[in-house]
C-alpha cells in the first residue's frame, strides 16, 4: 500500500493559559487521508478544526503526536502543502499574474530544472484558464470581487502541485450565490487535478456537497467525534442538494454536531451561572 | 385638503415632541452632512479662498493700520523685500537650505527606515531598541545643539546633524508601526508557499510596506523643513533660517515673511513631489 499523502497520529495540541494551566485545543487526534481524497472538516466553534488545519500547514507547532506528509514529519510549513485562507492572503502589490508566479523567486525552486519551471509555467496557465481568471490576470487583488479573489488563491496554492491542499473555510466570507458557483468549480477542479484535499468549515451541505469523507470535531479538547462516508462520485449538481439521502445525511452529521458541541456548552455555561456543578435536568 | 394638512401639521407637532427624528423638515444643506462629497469646483474655489481670505485680511489690517509696520509690513512690502532678496543671495541661501535639509532627511531615512523594518519585524529588536528610541524621541532636537557643536564642529556637517537628530527617531517609530500592520497571513501565505524567513522579509514585508514607507518620509521630510531655523542657529552665514535670524536681528519684519514664506512654499513643492510619486509607484494602493 502507497503512503497516505496526509497522516495524522496523536496529534493535540494545548496553550498555556495565563494561570499555567495547560488548556487543551485538540487531543489524540488519528487521521489519515489518501490519495486523491477531498475530505471536509466539520465542527461547532471551538473544535480546533482550524486550528488542526494550521497543525499541518506547519504554521502552529504540534504539542503531541506527528503529522506526516507524504510519509516525511513535517517541519514547519512548505510549499507541499497549499494553503488556502479565510480572507484572502493575495499580495495586493502584485497582479493576479504575478501572486501565482510568486513562488518561482523563492530559493526552494531555485534549483528546479529548466523543465520543471516549464511545468511550472504551462501550470499556471492552465489553472489561469480552468479558474476563470485569464480576463483578469493583470488585475490587482483589490480590484477582484471576494469570490474572485479566492478563485486566485486556490490557483496560486495548487501552482506548485502540493501533496495536499488545505483550505480554511475559503468561501466563509462569500454570499450564498458565488459560494454555490465556487462549489461547482471546486468540483471541476478536483476531477481535473486529482489532488488531495482538507476542506475546514462550518457549513454542513458544503461539507457534504464536496467531499468525499466528513469528519466531525468534537469540542472540550477538539477530537475526533464521527466520520462520515459520503457515498456520491465527484460528477455532482446543485440537485443533489435537495436529494433524500442528501438531506438526511446533512440531518445525521448536524445531530452529531449539535450532541457535542451546543450541549456541552450550555452545560458549561449553565454551571458557570449557577456556580454549582449541577447539570441541568433536560 | 383641510384634513389632510391638519393630519399633517399633527404629525409634525408629535414629531417635534419627540425631538424631531423623522421629521420632514428641510435637511440641513448637505455640506454639513458628515464625508458628503463636493464639487471639483467647489473644492477649488475653497482652496483659492482658504490662501486668498488670509491675504486680504493682512491687507485690510495693515492698510488700515491697525498694527505698527514693525510687527506686520503690508503685503507690498513683503513683495518688494521678496524682490530685494531674490536679486542678492536668495537663489544661493535657499540651495544651501535645500541641500541641508535633503541631506539629514535622507540620512535619517537611511538609517531610519532599516532599523525601523528590524523593529518591526522582530521581537528582539523591539525589546533592545524601542525603549531607547522611544526616549531619544521625545528630547527637543534644539537641546543637541551644544553638543553637535561639541562632537561635529561648527561646520556643514552640524545643521545636517540637527535635521538627522529632529526626523530618524521619527522615522524608526513610524516605520516600525507599518511593518507591524502587515498581516500575519500575508506572511503564513508565503510560509507555506516555500518562502524562508529572509525572502518574506524581503519579498512581503519590505514590498508591503513601501507604500506606507514613502508616506512616512513625506511627512518627515516636512518636520525635517521645520528643523532649519534651528539647524542655522548653528554659526551659520547662508540658508533660509539664517537669513530669517539674520532679519530678525535688523528688525527686518518683511524678510522674515519672506523667508517662512518660500520654507513654506519648498515644503508644498515637495509635498507633492511625493505625492506624485506615491500614486505612480502603487497604483495598486487603496488605504
Amino acid at each position: 500500500m502507497s503512503t497516505p499523502p496526509v497522516r495524522l497520529e496523536g496529534v493535540g495540541k494545548g496553550f498555556v493559559g495565563r494561570d499555567g494551566t495547560f488548556l487543551p485545543v485538540l487531543k489524540g487526534i488519528d487521521m489519515v487521508a489518501s490519495s486523491h481524497e477531498f475530505v471536509a472538516i466539520v465542527g461547532a466553534s471551538g473544535c480546533g478544526k482550524s486550528t488542526l488545519l494550521r497543525l499541518i500547514a506547519g504554521l502552529d507547532d504540534v504539542s503531541e503526536g506527528t503529522i506526516r506528509v507524504d510519509g516525511r514529519p513535517i517541519a514547519g510549513p512548505g510549499p507541499d502543502r497549499g494553503m488556502v485562507f479565510q480572507q484572502s492572503t493575495l499580495f495586493p502589490w502584485l497582479t493576479v499574474w504575478q501572486n501565482l508566479r510568486f513562488p518561482r523567486a523563492l530559493a526552494v525552486n531555485a534549483d528546479a530544472t529548466s523543465r520543471e519551471m516549464w511545468q511550472y509555467l504551462a501550470r499556471s496557465h492552465a489553472l489561469l484558464d480552468m479558474m476563470g481568471l485569464a480576463r483578469v490576470r493583470d488585475s490587482y487583488p483589490n480590484q477582484l470581487s471576494g469570490g474572485m479573489q479566492q478563485r486566485v488563491s486556490i490557483a496560486r496554492a495548487l501552482v506548485a502541485n502540493p501533496a495536499v491542499l488545505l483550505m480554511d473555510e475559503p468561501f466563509g466570507a462569500l454570499d450564498a450565490q458565488t459560494r454555490e458557483v465556487m462549489h461547482d468549480l471546486i468540483l471541476h477542479l478536483f476531477a481535473a487535478e486529482k489532488t488531495t484535499a482538507l476542506f475546514v468549515t462550518h457549513d454542513v451541505e458544503e461539507a457534504i456537497y464536496l467531499a468525499d469523507r466528513v469528519i466531525v470535531l468534537a469540542p472540550n479538547p477538539g477530537r475526533v467525534d464521527s466520520v462520515h462516508a459520503i457515498p456520491w462520485g465527484r460528477d455532482r449538481t446543485q440537485d443533489l442538494k435537495l436529494d433524500q439521502a442528501f438531506v438526511a445525511l446533512k440531518g445525521e452529521i448536524l445531530a452529531r454536531i449539535r450532541a457535542t458541541a451546543a450541549v456541552h456548552a450550555d452545560r458549561e455555561l449553565m454551571e458557570r451561572m449557577t456556580g454549582h456543578g449541577r447539570a441541568p435536568s433536560e | 385638503m383641510g384634513s389632510v394638512a391638519a393630519q399633517v401639521h399633527k404629525a409634525q407637532a408629535e414629531d417635534g415632541r419627540r425631538g424631531g427624528r423623522g421629521s420632514p423638515r428641510p435637511r440641513r444643506p448637505r455640506l454639513w452632512r458628515i464625508r458628503a462629497p463636493i464639487s471639483r469646483r467647489l473644492s477649488v474655489i475653497l482652496a483659492v479662498a482658504g490662501f486668498v481670505l488670509p491675504l486680504a485680511l493682512w491687507e485690510a489690517a495693515s492698510a488700515a493700520h491697525i498694527v505698527a509696520q514693525l510687527f506686520l509690513p503690508s503685503p507690498a512690502d513683503v513683495w518688494a523685500s521678496l524682490r530685494h532678496w531674490s536679486h542678492g543671495a536668495l537663489g544661493h541661501d535657499t540651495i544651501v537650505s535645500i541641500y541641508r535639509v535633503v541631506a539629514g532627511f535622507a540620512l535619517g531615512a537611511l538609517i531610519g527606515v532599516p532599523i525601523g523594518l528590524m523593529i518591526g519585524a522582530y521581537r528582539w529588536c523591539a525589546a533592545l531598541l524601542q525603549p531607547i528610541n522611544d526616549f531619544v524621541r521625545y528630547m527637543p532636537a534644539s537641546a543637541f545643539i551644544p553638543l553637535v557643536i561639541l562632537w561635529v564642529g561648527i561646520g556643514e556637517g552640524s545643521k545636517i546633524a540637527i535635521i538627522f537628530i529632529g526626523v530618524v527617531f521619527q522615522i524608526v517609530v513610524m516605520v516600525a508601526d507599518a511593518v507591524r500592520k502587515v498581516p500575519d497571513s500575508y506572511l503564513e501565505a508565503a510560509y507555506t508557499m516555500g518562502a524562508r524567513p529572509g525572502e518574506v522579509m524581503k519579498y512581503v514585508i519590505w514590498r508591503g510596506t513601501w507604500p506606507q514607507i514613502v508616506d512616512i518620509l513625506r511627512i518627515n521630510m516636512g518636520w525635517a523643513w521645520t528643523y532649519l531655523v534651528v539647524a542655522e542657529m548653528v554659526a551659520a552665514d547662508s540658508g533660509l533660517g539664517f537669513a530669517i535670524l539674520q532679519a530678525q536681528r535688523f528688525l527686518d519684519t518683511a524678510k522674515i515673511f519672506v523667508g517662512i514664506i518660500v520654507i513654506g512654499l519648498i515644503g508644498l513643492a515637495f509635498d507633492l513631489f511625493f505625492r506624485a510619486m506615491h500614486k505612480r509607484l502603487f497604483p495598486w494602493y487603496r488605504p
